[in-house]
């Protein structure tokens, strides 16, 4: 079992800049990531050789740059952490199968962002998916929507899609806004705090512009939006701004409702979090630094809050800086100088945050009002109905709703359903989903081969 | 003809490849040999050879699902690789030789490709 001063569980930008800036210091590093290659979401496809393609994807270079930078330290992919134990020690599956472990003096979870799970009638057709999945089509293996898409939901991500779309010849049919049309009375104030960010804000109104010229259908404020087809999506049902009712071919539709942190690792271990209003998520508690309640445990990136890619990188070079200085490697006084200057790049990358939060609140996704047949728990197919009728036989915390009908027992984990189900119990009993929060998450994160778990080297860190 | 087709949906793919990188990689879908680019991930290149109805069968739902985020969040895209059950295949690479099959239902979810 190797012991690494830091361990990076997550090689998208917070975990790239932090195994850099980690190796600069001198620190021992090894990085894993689940995927089949590094970059995360944002910088997707970045550490492919052959990007001539997705070159033209904003911010590709940066990825590359990034993941150059961080090549001195032990990077993998393919591999997926299973277990993590309160002093750091990871248990990991690598892609042949093998289960190994890493004992690091420091813990970095880098874990990114993942969609805002959109569960609404229809949802669990083949032909639907996220927004994001369509981005990773086009960024890692240089692939487009080959017949008619609609892009559907809210948030500037779905417009961004849009736009990548149009470039490569694939145009969707359809662009389906579910963004309300009432501006937020915080709008104002954010749009002032944005101002800090003018390069965002200028990106913001090219988008927009570059949408208006294409052309394409753009239907916005829309409501009671449902997918229709037999055995694959065949139609998109939605009202529009003007109260009509409309239906539109698809044969792939496109959801986004927002990104949310992808914390599986920070639940696991029991991390305090805390219910964010503004981004309507949880998110583990941490100090500036990035450290969690788990003394040695740090989060950085989206994982801990969507502030965007920018924002990750800083984060990372900020949580290693405070990693060093708790290893002896720097004193307090080198972290804090050292730390000025990103700490106050990341306070401006922040603050454009809230425009785009009031902007684009979740919208497409309401399982507090989810009619009764649709489906909340995709892996045990357990409905709002369901969860409902359990709810009003007594399970009003999330566990036992889970023992009542299994919603969230299957292979994802609640990965999906959580936060729905969490809704749910908001909109039966009044608690609010702070106050109710969400299944526990035990190991293994994933589901493993037990021949994998039997196979694994004993020794002092035997599996319990 | 697949019983799973509909009259209202073509059975054609939900994504077409763009740019012109060779397919290098030769692998096994379903005993079948499908040529794949070094940049895919079995479920990407599923999704450019596949009707996504086919992709695999859900006992749970008892109903077809297909890949859904593609970043190893949703399960959606479960199949067996080289004789492994449920892999997640947005998470693996393509290699050459692996042997890639469908979880499908007997006499259901013909392949398409």
């Amino acid at each position: 079992m190797s012991r690494p001063d830091l361990l990076i569980i997550g090689g998208g930008a917070a975990g790239l800049s932090a195994a850099a800036t980690a190796r600069a210091l001198g620190l021992s590093v090894e990085l894993i990531d689940e995927r089949a290659g590094l970059g995360g979401n944002y910088y997707a496809g970045a550490g492919d050789i052959n990007g001539s393609t997705v070159g033209l994807v904003a911010g590709y270079r940066r990825g590359a740059e990034l993941i150059g930078s961080a090549s001195g330290s032990r990077l993998r992919s393919g591999v997926s952490a299973w277990r993590i134990e309160p002093d750091g020690t990871t248990r990991f599956i690598d892609a042949s199968g093998a289960v190994s472990s890493i004992a690091p003096k420091r813990l970095l979870i880098a874990t990114g962002a993942m969609e805002r799970p959109v569960l609404i009638g229809g949802a669990t057709l083949p032909g639907v998916m996220y927004a994001g999945a369509a981005q990773l089509m086009l960024k890692t293996a240089r692939s487009v929507p080959a017949g008619r898409s609609v892009l559907v939901g809210s948030g500037p991500l779905l417009l961004l899609l849009a736009k990548q779309l149009i470039s490569f010849g694939a145009a969707p049919s359809a662009l389906v806004e579910t963004t309300p049309a009432s501006g937020n009375p915080a709008t104002l104030r954010d749009l002032l705090s944005a101002l800090n960010a003018p390069s965002l804000i200028r990106e913001g109104i090219g988008l927009y512009a570059a949408l208006r010229k294409s052309g394409v259908a753009w239907h916005r404020a829309a409501t009671e939006v449902s997918i229709l087809g037999r055995q694959r999506a065949e139609r998109v049902a939605f009202t529009d701004g003007r109260g009509e009712r409309r239906i539109i071919d698809a044969d792939l539709v496109l959801l986004h409702d927002g990104v949310v942190p992808n914390d599986h690792v920070t639940r696991q271990l029991g991390c305090d979090e805390e219910w964010n209003k503004g981004q309507s998520c949880f998110n583990p508690l941490i100090d500036q630094w990035g450290e969690t309640s788990r003394p040695g445990i740090f989060a950085a990136g989206d994982c801990t809050g969507i502030w965007g890619a920018q924002a990750a990188e800083l984060s990372g070079r900020i949580a290693v800086l405070a990693i060093a200085e708790q290893l002896g490697v720097i004193d307090t006084g080198e972290r804090d100088r050292r730390a000025e200057q990103p700490l106050r790049q990341r306070a401006r990358q922040k603050a454009f945050r809230p425009f785009l939060e009031s902007r684009f609140p979740p919208s497409l996704s309401r399982a507090g009002m989810a009619v009764a047949d649709t489906v909340i728990c995709r892996c045990e197919n357990v409905t709002a109905g369901e969860i409902r009728t359990a709810v009003a036989e007594g399970a009003t915390e999330p566990n036992q709703v889970k023992a009542f009908t299994r919603c969230g027992m299957g292979f994802c984990q609640g990965r999906s359903c959580s936060m729905a189900l969490a809704e749910i119990i908001d909109a039966e009993t009044g608690r609010g989903v702070a106050a109710i929060g969400r299944q526990e998450i035990r190991a293994p994160l994933k589901p493993i081969p037990l021949g994998s778990i039997a196979s694994a080297p004993a020794g002092p860190e035997a599996l319990s | 003809m697949n019983k799973l087709t509909t009259s209202f949906s073509a059975p054609f793919p939900l994504f077409r490849p763009i740019g012109d990188e060779p397919a290098e990689i030769l692998l096994e879908l379903d005993g079948k040999p499908l040529a794949a680019r070094a940049t895919d991930t079995v479920a990407s290149l599923l999704l450019r050879h596949i009707a996504p109805e086919t992709y695999r069968h859900s006992a749970v739902a008892g109903e077809p699902r297909a890949p859904l985020c593609l970043m190893g969040v949703c399960f959606e895209c479960l199949i067996e690789i080289d004789g492994q059950k449920n892999q997640q295949g947005c998470l693996v690479r393509v290699r050459d030789g692996m042997r890639v099959r469908r979880q499908i239902r007997e006499g259901g979810c013909d392949e398409q490709a």
